[in-house]
């Protein structure tokens, strides 16, 4: 091929058009798509909310039940005269 | 903007567009299903600042490209899978043949010996080869797509026209 029709060879080809319609197997990937996208968002939210949980439990016992822990005062501890399990 | 409209609309735009990087029917189909899930999914961050003709050239350039790079991973993988086991149980789904329907009888082997010095160009220098030369793109819409001025886009053209023909001249000779 001569050099300089070289890059007027690439204009002779011609337009085609598409003969598959690929339209359903596009649609069947996005379907495909989806749902792996949406069970990958179940799995981060079931983990997001036991992360939350745990934590909440954790600074439930490190603050909330010490401060309850100075004035609770078990049935147990109460003067003899009022001990309910005697 | 339903993918159903979307599809329609520019279903030959993309096809063609993927033949001018694999020349070949089959993986062009293939790249075509690629860029419409890819337009799908990025549909809700187009903001309408540029053409939908240049976004979805955008789109199916760089799946194109993806593609090729995947295609030639695996082959090379593949390569040497047959060296480590069994010589020539490479998988003959990633041997790309060759055969562009859009080109005449006549022009065969000389726009095949073509596509060939084309596709060792690097990626920016085909793309742009592509959509001036086969798309017929103007160098506004080209430099749009490519997301660069119209002066790097003309320099990145005429750069890459060199680079060919320094191929062609090498391959000639040998």
């Amino acid at each position: 091929m001569k050099k300089n029709s070289e890059f007027e060879s690439l204009s002779t080809i011609q337009r085609q058009y598409l003969q598959t319609d690929l339209l359903p197997k596009i649609k069947q990937r996005i379907a495909e798509e989806n749902k792996v996208y949406f069970s990958t968002k179940a799995i981060w939210g079931i983990a997001a909310s036991f992360i939350c949980l745990l934590t909440f439990n954790v600074l439930l016992v490190k603050f909330v039940r010490k401060s309850d822990m100075v004035n609770f005062t078990y049935p147990m501890e109460l003067g003899s005269d009022n001990n309910l399990y005697k | 903007m339903e993918i159903d409209d979307l599809y329609h609309e520019f279903k030959h735009l993309v096809y063609n567009l993927a033949l001018s990087y694999v020349q070949n029917v089959e993986d062009a189909e293939e790249i075509t299903q690629d860029v419409f899930v890819a337009i799908y999914k990025s549909k809700d961050q187009f903001k309408y600042q540029s053409k939908i003709s240049t976004w979805v050239y955008r789109i199916a350039v760089n799946q194109s490209l993806d593609f090729i790079k995947a295609k030639n991973r695996k082959k090379r993988q593949g390569i040497m899978n047959a060296m480590v086991h069994e010589y020539g149980s490479e998988d003959r789904s990633l041997l790309t043949h060759w055969d562009h329907p859009g080109v005449l009888l006549e022009n065969k082997e000389a726009l095949k010996f073509l596509f060939a010095m084309i596709n060792r160009l690097p990626d920016k220098q085909k793309t742009v080869l592509i959509l001036r030369q086969i798309e017929g793109l103007s160098p506004t819409e080209t430099a749009e797509i490519l997301n660069v001025s119209i002066k790097s886009m003309d320099s990145l053209y005429q750069r890459s026209k060199k680079q060919l023909a320094k191929n062609l001249k090498l391959n000639e000779e040998n």
